[in-house]
């Protein structure tokens, strides 16, 4: 049986990678934020224990579905950034994780 | 020529010199410096470096 | 013929400058001379490379740029090689050597100071670079409460981080002093992307720094001091004193 050859569209692939790393970019500047905003807030030292323990999980799964989620597109931890020019990196250039 | 790197000619070309007012026909600031996109600066170097890589 | 104008590299204080026949200019032109004492070291370029709306393209081109650049920087430390020498900023252009002649006659005094200031010196670069260190990272272990715990790594993490800036920035300072000290002038410009270096560590110091030529092992010393201490520095030069050549009134 002779096996048709594999059409490979890079350009919608590469597009398609293109998004999914803006997108995940995203996310990982809002979870890095709300990771600050949490340390902040559990210092204030206004939450009971249970909350800071609620908080602390909530933030530890983030993480974890964000690796998963790198994992499952073949995205490196360093991929993730924006270039915004004159401005700079939108993420700091160091990896938070890893 | 001494082997020198063009970010640091930059800096120094861009950032440095003389900066004469009075009738000149243009100088830099006049183009407003800030507009360099480096953006375009490492697009363009990846793209030496692509062909440099091509060529070889 | 495409309308020509007058391209300022530099203004020196001698006329007599032995190597400048070897020299070429932007897009290959011959060089000039303009005034005695002062002297200007021009060449002439066309307007339409050299408009406002051509130089928005051109310099975000980066094989113009480059090219331009370093036709400007040959020529620049040509010119330095034979005497005190005021480099120009990149793109100065006049309408003609007329114009420039007059410049250097109402500039006359302020360039004199300015370049009797740069005689027996040189300028060189210092770049420091922080060396990257990976912070731990938060790992999942058998807690009773695994929430706290993760909290807790998050702070010793951000904590370690703003440590290590601290530490890193105060060496920066450590080093910019110690040159700023043997220095007659010193000048800081902002850390150079690494996209465009290609060096991955952060740079935490880009600085110049106008030495007497006398303090010249002085420097060196200091540089190898630093470098046995274990910090990554980067010395450039000597190059013509582009960063210390702002015109001043005597």
């Amino acid at each position: 049986m002779t096996q048709l050859p594999q059409r490979i569209n890079t350009d919608a692939d590469t597009v398609e990678h293109d998004l999914v790393r803006l997108l995940l970019t995203v996310v990982e500047l809002v979870r890095q934020l709300m990771e600050r905003q949490a340390l902040r807030r559990v210092e204030a030292g206004n939450l009971t224990e249970e909350q800071t323990e609620h908080i602390g999980l909530a933030l530890m799964r983030l993480a974890e579905a964000m690796d998963t989620l790198r994992d499952h597109f073949g995205i490196g931890p360093d991929e993730l950034n924006l270039d915004l020019g004159p401005l700079g990196p939108l993420l700091p250039p160091e990896p938070a994780r890893r | 020529m001494r082997d020198v790197a063009l970010v640091d000619v930059l800096d120094r070309l861009l950032g440095g010199g003389v900066v004469i007012s009075g009738e000149v026909v243009i100088a830099i600031a006049d183009v407003d410096l800030v507009r360099i996109s480096l953006r375009a600066l490492i697009a363009s170097m990846d793209t030496c470096l692509q062909n440099e890589l091509a060529d070889a | 013929m495409t309308e020509q104008a007058t391209y300022l590299y530099a203004v020196t204080g001698t006329p007599d400058i032995p190597g400048l026949p070897g020299v070429l200019g932007i897009s290959g032109a011959p060089l000039r001379m303009v005034g005695a004492e002062p002297c200007a070291i021009v060449s002439s370029v066309s307007l339409a490379e050299f408009s406002e709306e051509a130089l928005r393209r051109n310099l975000e081109d980066r094989q113009w740029l480059e090219k331009t650049a370093t036709a400007h920087h040959q020529v620049v430390e040509a010119v330095n090689d034979a005497g005190p020498t005021a480099p120009v900023r990149l793109c100065t252009v006049y309408r003609d050597d007329d114009r420039v002649g007059e410049m250097l006659r109402e500039q006359a005094d302020a360039f004199h100071a300015t370049l009797s200031r740069l005689a027996g010196r040189r300028e060189w670069g210092v770049q420091v670079f922080s060396p990257a260190q990976p912070t731990d990272s938060p790992q999942a272990t058998d807690s009773p409460s695994p929430g706290l715990a993760y909290l807790e790594r998050l702070r010793a993490q951000r904590d370690q981080r703003a440590d290590r800036d601290h530490a890193m920035a105060r060496q920066a300072e450590n080093v910019h002093s110690s040159m700023a000290d043997i220095a007659t002038a010193a000048r800081r410009y902002p850390p150079q992307d690494r996209r465009l270096t290609g060096i991955a560590d952060p740079m935490i110091l880009n600085a110049a720094y106008l030495v007497d030529i006398s303090l010249e092992p002085v420097l060196a010393e200091h540089i190898a001091n630093f470098r046995r201490a274990g910090l990554e520095i980067r010395l450039t030069g000597p190059w013509a004193p582009y960063s210390f050549v702002e015109l001043e009134t005597p």
